[in-house]
């Protein structure tokens, strides 16, 4: 209100210089300026959405059994051989089983139990070619069907080698098929669809279209 | 004194300050933001520093001392800062199988936890494109996407970092060379250099760049304390940065943060001079493309689909 009245008084022009009332307006009408070109806006903060760091573990997705392998039965552990000494199965037909029930046989035409399983030594596996093996070296067992991802495997070019890209400099771990497939019932895709953590608040980060995120 | 005389009596006098007054109080309220933007604290002894490639190892050391002191003050943390050299015989080169990967963000969060990224506001050096299956045409991702699962059936995914080129527009354009190309293949930025011109960013076809438009805050319990002087070290205001293939640990032989995490196995990384490496045995095996061809930045980042692979053996038991 103040300057409406003073430019009013336009009188007190000074040649060449502004005048006295006009520096308000000026200052008033640079800040208005400033404001609408948003070209001093403040810059929007956003953080990262919080989620559950675990799923940074870099540890495998599967358990694994070791040799001779065990499972936790009523808090015990038990080899396999413990029970299946006393136990001997007449049949190798697919059926409903009493025990392990927590299987689900869902891989091609693998229906039969001793397609894999060393029948008379419970503790180990069998290979296609009919070779006994213990259960950490199953990548042999799988490498006899799924050749060529044995070779990609045996590259890392298939699965994951973590540690050192260097093995002079450190060990590496190469995942085994296990890690990540169950061999029962191996899905395609091979994951389960899992939740993806949040994605980009970047800011002002410049998109494929070339319009920019706030 | 006459009446046409320019006069200033009081009255005036006293209008005139008020509207200037009241002009200059929205003047600084609409400047305010300008106050996000000051670097008071740099040091004479930043402010004297040698470039890079000019710095003896003492001069280094002394740098690194004075970056860790600025660390501790910051974050209650003794980081311990290293300048890691490239090594002789090694060029580094990251190969990805889109047919692997799931689009589930655990190598872009993994980035930001291991290289010490604001994480408010938030900088992520990867991101994750979702495109139609069928088409390959960056222009059609969108690395919105948010999904209670992934993957989605319709469509596949395309991580995308700095793409480490051999021919890079970004070195290019830095009128200071705060940014250059190791002889391990590896494009660095030096913080410290960096005026924050932002022409790097703009010059990168990737989109690949980050700029620190605000201080970036990172919470003390965050903070990764294994740091290089071309890496992780904490960042400040007005400068750039990027994915540098986390070189404080591929320069001591060990695998990307992004590559540890993936949980398909899409991710290699490695010497592509070293025949036997999984790098080479990809490039030579697989059909591998690179982005953007056509603007000839030779990057050292490759893409592959794996075809479909039949078991060999179809068994029906023994
Ligand atoms: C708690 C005792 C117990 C343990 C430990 C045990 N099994 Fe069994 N398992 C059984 C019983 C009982 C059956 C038969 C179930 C039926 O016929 O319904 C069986 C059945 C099987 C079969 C199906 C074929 C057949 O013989 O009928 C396989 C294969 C098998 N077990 C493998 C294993 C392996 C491998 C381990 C170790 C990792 C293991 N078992 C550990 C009790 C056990
Ligand atoms: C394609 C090969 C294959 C077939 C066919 C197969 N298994 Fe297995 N099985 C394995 C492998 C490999 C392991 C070891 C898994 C591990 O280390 O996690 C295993 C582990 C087991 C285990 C112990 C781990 C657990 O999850 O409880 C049991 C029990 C078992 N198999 C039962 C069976 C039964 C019963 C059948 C038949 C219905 C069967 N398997 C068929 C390959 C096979
Ligand atoms: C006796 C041969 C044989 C063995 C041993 C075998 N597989 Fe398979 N596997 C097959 C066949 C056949 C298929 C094809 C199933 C189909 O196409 O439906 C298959 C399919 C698969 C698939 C893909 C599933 C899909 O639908 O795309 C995976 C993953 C897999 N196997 C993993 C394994 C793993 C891990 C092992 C070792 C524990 C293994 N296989 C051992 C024969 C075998
Ligand atoms: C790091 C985890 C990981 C490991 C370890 C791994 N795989 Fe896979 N595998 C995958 C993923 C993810 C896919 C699906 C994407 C692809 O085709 O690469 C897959 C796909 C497959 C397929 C199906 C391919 C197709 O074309 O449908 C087979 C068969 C298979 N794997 C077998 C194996 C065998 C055998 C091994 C061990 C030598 C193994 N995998 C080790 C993660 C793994």
């Amino acid at each position: 209100m103040s300057q409406r009245k003073t430019s009013r008084n336009g009188s007190h022009a000074t040649p060449g210089w502004v005048p006295g009332w006009a520096l308000g307006p000026i200052l008033f009408a640079l800040a208005v300026w400033l404001h609408a070109s948003g070209l001093l806006t403040p810059i929007p903060h956003a953080a990262t959405p919080p989620f559950d760091h675990a799923a940074l573990s870099t540890a495998p997705r599967r358990q694994i059994l070791g040799d001779p392998p065990t499972l936790k039965i009523n808090d015990f552990d038990r080899t396999c051989m413990d029970c299946h000494k006393i136990f001997k199965t007449p049949t190798d037909k697919p059926r409903p089983l009493n025990q392990h029930k927590n299987i689900h046989m869902d891989h091609g035409p693998n229906v039969k139990c001793s397609t894999c399983h060393d029948w008379d030594d419970r503790n180990r596996l069998v290979r296609p070619d009919g070779v006994s093996i213990p259960f950490t070296k199953v990548v042999d067992q799988c490498g006899q069907c799924h050749v060529r991802i044995r070779y990609d495997w045996g590259y890392g070019i298939h699965g994951r080698t973590n540690g050192y890209w260097d093995p002079k400099s450190g060990p590496q771990e190469r995942r085994i098929c296990t890690e990540c497939h169950d061999p029962h019932n191996p899905k395609s895709p091979a994951m389960d669809p899992i939740s993806p953590l949040p994605g980009p608040h970047t800011l002002r980060l410049t998109n494929p279209h070339g319009e920019h995120d706030q | 004194m006459s009446s046409s005389e320019p006069k200033l009596d009081r009255r005036s006098f006293f209008r005139a300050s008020l509207g200037a007054v009241g002009g200059l109080a929205a003047l600084a309220a609409a400047l305010e933001p300008l106050k996000d933007f000051d670097r008071s604290d740099l040091t004479l002894d930043q402010f004297l520093q040698k470039h890079y490639k000019e710095m003896s190892a003492e001069d280094m050391q002394k740098v690194l001392d004075r970056i860790e002191k600025e660390v501790e003050k910051r974050y209650d943390v003794r980081p311990e800062i290293k300048d890691v050299k490239p090594r002789d015989g090694v060029e580094f080169v990251y190969a990805l199988n889109l047919g692997a990967c799931i689009g589930c963000r655990r190598c872009v969060h993994a980035c930001v936890a291991e290289n010490n990224q604001s994480r408010d506001p938030e900088i992520q050096y990867i991101r994750v494109l979702e495109m139609p299956r069928g088409s390959i045409d960056i222009e059609e991702g969108n690395h919105h996407y948010e999904r209670p699962k992934v993957p989605s059936p319709d469509h596949f995914y395309m991580p995308i970092q700095c793409q480490q080129c051999e021919n890079p527009p970004c070195v290019k354009v830095c009128p200071v060379e705060a940014t250059w190309q190791e002889p391990d293949g590896l494009t660095v930025i030096d913080y410290d250099w960096c005026i924050g011109c932002r022409y790097c960013e703009a010059a990168c076809p990737y989109w690949a760049r980050r700029f620190n438009f605000t201080e970036p805050s990172i919470p003390k319990d965050d903070l990764n304390p294994n740091m290089s002087y071309l890496s992780n070290r904490p960042r400040k205001q007005g400068v750039m940065e990027k994915c540098h293939f986390c070189l404080h640990r591929t320069r001591e032989g060990r695998m990307p943060a992004c590559l540890e995490v993936c949980p398909v196995g899409a991710r290699k990384f490695g010497n592509i001079r070293d025949p036997e490496s999984e790098v080479s045995k990809i490039l030579k095996n697989k059909h591998v493309f690179v982005l953007k061809q056509e603007v000839g930045t030779h990057p050292r980042f490759f893409y592959y689909f794996d075809e479909d692979y039949g078991p060999a053996i179809h068994g029906e038991g023994r």
